[in-house]
């Protein structure tokens, strides 16, 4: 508790303030349009009082008091956080198919309709498998905005001797929406890792572009790992564009996250200003 | 975010937090990869193409690396590719590693030494080898290094990488599977200029204000 005079009576306003706009807000849905309106004014006026005494109590070093009084700490100035949803329309995942159920030797896909594909590394003469091209489907419904790539890898099967062997790792290169430029810095093969969807934070990209039908989006994939005479490696894997719906013919315009907004996409100087 | 804010964030206190995408430019990737060819024990595993003790490659950073005697290996120095359509500032470094889930065999420990751009100085706090854990990726938060500096074309980065193991295996790591892991590297850079997509602003962590040093040289 702070020691400067007043102190304590700035705590118990604010806790009255606060009860009072709990009161107003739980009223709110349930009276009339004047009431209503009426009711917003007085919350104004009562948020415009609040930012006073958070001014004040800065000056004065009651801050934790004030936190307290408004119920947005625990005792002792602990913070509490928990991990939510993104919001409407914001992060989906948008799937890449390949184009056929067997896209290449030694790839096994669920075609145009299941975005699953399975890897298995050939066992003769130490070789690689190649690489294939899978895309998004036209989005006709929506526009959509690309902040992301994620991939998916699951672990290696079968063998006599599972699991002896390293497991297969997955390439990624030139991720482009329609004939655009590579959005990965990376002009060659990365290692699908860094964008794995069990990552704790997503992976850049060089820049968020449209994606707006008829144009998908495209990535070039390869699964690179050997097999021994003992054990077959072979790996499942997908791929999706990470986007936000910024509109969507059935649940209309949403309000993209703010990484994705007009502000965060300025850019300094040059051909885009 | 201010208290009258958070007032209405949520009843009790409670803040509601979803990761994000980092942004325009931010925290991307460039791979390191191999030379043409590498000393014995690695090997680059190219899609399309045969892998073999010694292959080298500059599209695939992922390496298949096998010890050939116990204690520390042969060095293999790595470089990231010449960036010329962009201007970076490097903020990081990971590595991803894959070893057998069921070893029958004593497994080999990746280990990084001397990261640097051109003849720069290491940006390593370690001398010498360390763990590659340390730089895993996957970590709950990015290992520091001593300096955010700027990669520009020709420069480019590179990094020293050795194995470490209680017991050898054969030269070609292909032959020796069950001794053998996969890893590869890459900087984690802001894009501060892109000749395509323009100048971004990058994250708060390399920003002018965020790379003021106190006294010295640098000030």
């Amino acid at each position: 508790m702070s020691g400067h005079y007043g102190a304590d009576q700035q705590a118990a306003k604010v806790a009255k303030l606060v009860e009072k706009k709990a009161q107003l807000e739980a009223a709110l849905p349930v009276v009339d349009d004047n009431r209503a309106a009426a009711i917003e004014s007085r919350l104004d006026r009562i948020e415009a009082q609040l930012k006073k005494e958070i001014a004040h109590a800065q000056a004065i070093g009651n801050v934790a008091a004030i936190k307290a009084a408004m119920g947005i700490d625990g005792i002792g100035g602990l913070e509490f956080q928990a991990q939510a949803p993104a919001g409407v329309g914001r992060m989906v995942r948008l799937p890449f198919y390949a184009d056929s159920t067997s896209p290449a030797t030694g790839y096994t896909a669920g075609g145009t309709t299941a975005p699953v594909i399975n890897a298995a590394a050939p066992v003769a003469a130490d070789d690689q498998l190649g690489s294939i091209v899978l895309s998004t489907p036209q989005i006709s419904w929506a526009t959509l905005r690309i902040v992301g790539f994620e991939t998916e890898l699951q672990g290696q099967t079968a063998g006599t001797a599972s699991g002896s062997i390293p497991n297969i790792k997955l390439l990624v290169s030139d991720l482009k929406i329609g004939g655009g430029a590579n959005l990965f810095t990376h002009e060659d093969f990365a290692d699908g890792h860094i964008y794995d969807a069990d990552q704790p934070e997503f992976c850049g990209l060089r820049d968020y572009p449209i994606l707006k039908s008829p144009n998908v989006a495209q990535v070039t994939i390869s699964a690179v790992g050997l097999s021994s005479a003992a054990e077959v490696a072979t790996a499942q894997f997908s791929c999706a564009l990470l986007c936000e719906v910024l509109q969507d013919d059935n649940y209309g315009s949403h309000i993209p996250g703010p990484y994705a907004r007009k502000g965060a996409m300025v850019r300094r100087g040059g051909s885009f200003v | 975010m201010s208290l009258a804010t958070d007032l209405s964030d949520g009843i009790g206190g409670l803040k509601f937090v979803a990761v994000a995408p980092p942004g325009v430019g931010r925290l991307c990737r460039i791979p390191f990869y191999t030379q043409s060819s590498t000393g014995a024990g690695f090997a680059a595993l190219i899609p399309g193409a045969t892998a073999g003790g010694g292959t080298g490659s500059q599209i695939s950073p992922v390496v298949l690396a096998a010890t050939q005697a116990a204690g520390v290996n042969a060095v293999e120095v790595l470089r990231t590719p010449q960036i010329s359509w962009a201007t970076l500032r490097i903020v990081g470094f990971e590595c991803s590693i894959n070893n057998a889930e069921v070893p029958a065999a004593a497994q080999p420990e990746v280990m990084f030494s001397d990261l640097k751009i051109g003849g720069g100085a290491n940006l390593f706090v370690h001398e010498d080898f360390a763990s590659s854990r340390i730089y895993l990726a996957g970590q709950d938060s990015f290992s520091g290094l001593r300096d955010y500096p700027l990669l520009k074309s020709p420069n480019v980065a590179e990094v020293q990488v050795a194995l470490f193991a209680a017991a050898g295996a054969a030269a070609d790591p292909t032959a020796a599977l069950n001794r053998a892991v996969s890893f590869s590297c890459n900087l984690v850079v802001e894009i501060l200029q892109d000749d395509n997509y323009g100048s971004h602003i990058p994250g708060p962590y390399a920003r002018k204000g965020a790379m003021v040093r106190r006294g010295g040289s640098f000030v």
